[in-house]
C-alpha cells in the first residue's frame, strides 16, 4: 500500500505562522497564503472562502492556482453535505467522480481536480470559513499534514475576526465622531 | 477648456479594464487631462520568509507592468502618453487605503478627481475587509471622488 507523503515540515509551517501574526494587511496575507499553501503542498491551487450567515453562502476571497470560469461557477451553499461546519473538523474528497457532496462535480472534473482537502477556519467553536486545497491528482493525505493545516486555519481565523472587529470599530469611531457634542459629553474620544 | 488632473489607485488589471472602459465612456478632452497611475506596493514584514526574496521583486515588476499596460490602454483610446504618469510607491502603509491618502495629499499635482473600483463584497467579507471606498470619500478634501461598482 501506498504511504502518504508529508509535504510541510517545521520550516513551512514556520512562516506561514509567523506570516499570520504579522502581515497587517489581510487581502495581502489572503493572497500569499493561498500561493504558499499550494506550493508547499505541491498541489494545484487553493482558495479561501468566508462564510456569509446572512446568506448562508460561502464567498472565495482568495485563490491561487483556480481559473476564473471554476471560481465563478455559481453560488456555494452551504447545508447538510457541509459536515465540516455542523463538526468543525476538516473533510477530505479523495475522488470528486464519485462524491455526491460535490455541488458541481462537472466544473471539477474539467478544472482538472480530483481531490479537495477542506479546513474549517474557525474562531472558537464558530466556523467563519474554509480553505480548500484542490489536488489535480488522487492524494494520500499524511496527518501530520492535516494537524498542520487544522492550526493554521485555527490562526487564521483568530486573525480574520480579528480584522473584522478592528474595521467595525473604524466605523463606530466614524459614527461617534459624527454625533453633536452635547451628546458626548462626559465620553473622552 | 481647463486640464484635468485624475488619479487612478490600480490593484490589479480587473480595475484598470474597468476604469479605462468607463474612461472612453467619458467626454473628455484628452489633450487637457492629465493622468496619474498608482500602485500602493505592500511588502509585508515577514513575506520574504514566507514566498521567497524573488517573489518580492517580482510582484514589484508584475504590479509595474499592470500600470504600464494601462497606460497602453489609455494611449489607444486617445489619451496623451505625455500627460500619464505611473507612480508605484513603496513606502510602508498599514493598508492601501493609508497609501492612497498619503500619496494624494503629499502629490504635488492637485487631482480632480479620483477614480476607484469597488467590487462586489458578502458582509462577511465586508466586515473582514473593511470599506475602501467610504474611507477615501471620507479622508479625501478637495477632490471629487468617483467609485465604480462593478456587478460581481
Amino acid at each position: 500500500m501506498q504511504q502518504p507523503d508529508r509535504r510541510i515540515f517545521l520550516r513551512e509551517f514556520a512562516a506561514i505562522s509567523h506570516a499570520i501574526s504579522t502581515y497587517s494587511d489581510v487581502n495581502l496575507l489572503n493572497s500569499h497564503l493561498v500561493e504558499m499553501i499550494s506550493k508547499s503542498f505541491k498541489v494545484k491551487g487553493s482558495s479561501i472562502f468566508l462564510y456569509d450567515e446572512r446568506e448562508k453562502q460561502l464567498f472565495r476571497v482568495s485563490s491561487y492556482g483556480i481559473s476564473e470560469s471554476y471560481q465563478t461557477k455559481g453560488p456555494i451553499y452551504v447545508d447538510e453535505r457541509f459536515s465540516e461546519f455542523k463538526s468543525g473538523k476538516p473533510v477530505f474528497f479523495s475522488d470528486f467522480r464519485e462524491d455526491p457532496r460535490i455541488q458541481y462535480p462537472e466544473e471539477a472534473i474539467k478544472e482538472g481536480i480530483v481531490s479537495m482537502l477542506s479546513v474549517p477556519i474557525k474562531f472558537h467553536e464558530d466556523v467563519i470559513g474554509l480553505i480548500k486545497i484542490y489536488n489535480a491528482e488522487p492524494w494520500i493525505l499524511h496527518d501530520e499534514d492535516l494537524n498542520s493545516m487544522c492550526v493554521i486555519a485555527e490562526h487564521l481565523g483568530l486573525v480574520l475576526e480579528y480584522n473584522g472587529l478592528k474595521n467595525f470599530l473604524d466605523q463606530v469611531k466614524i459614527a461617534i465622531e459624527s454625533l453633536p457634542l452635547r451628546m458626548l459629553r462626559g465620553i473622552s474620544i | 477648456m481647463n486640464d484635468v488632473s485624475v488619479l487612478i489607485p490600480l490593484r490589479d488589471t480587473g480595475s484598470s479594464e474597468l476604469i479605462i472602459k468607463y474612461l472612453s465612456s467619458m467626454p473628455l478632452c484628452a489633450e487637457n487631462v492629465h493622468i496619474t497611475l498608482l500602485h500602493i506596493f505592500r511588502k509585508a514584514s515577514s513575506e520574504e520568509e514566507l514566498m521567497g526574496k524573488g517573489f518580492t521583486e517580482e510582484e514589484l515588476s508584475k504590479f509595474t507592468r499592470i500600470l504600464e499596460r494601462a497606460k497602453d490602454d489609455l494611449v489607444d483610446i486617445g489619451f496623451l502618453p505625455e500627460n500619464i504618469e505611473i507612480r508605484v510607491s513603496s513606502d510602508l502603509y498599514p493598508t492601501v487605503t493609508d497609501g492612497i491618502i498619503d500619496q494624494f495629499n503629499k502629490s504635488e499635482r492637485k487631482f480632480d478627481i479620483v477614480i476607484i473600483r469597488r467590487r462586489k463584497m458578502s458582509k462577511a467579507e465586508e466586515f473582514l475587509v473593511g470599506d475602501v471606498s467610504v474611507k477615501l470619500v471620507r479622508a479625501l478634501e478637495g477632490t471629487s471622488v468617483l467609485v465604480l461598482k462593478t456587478l460581481k
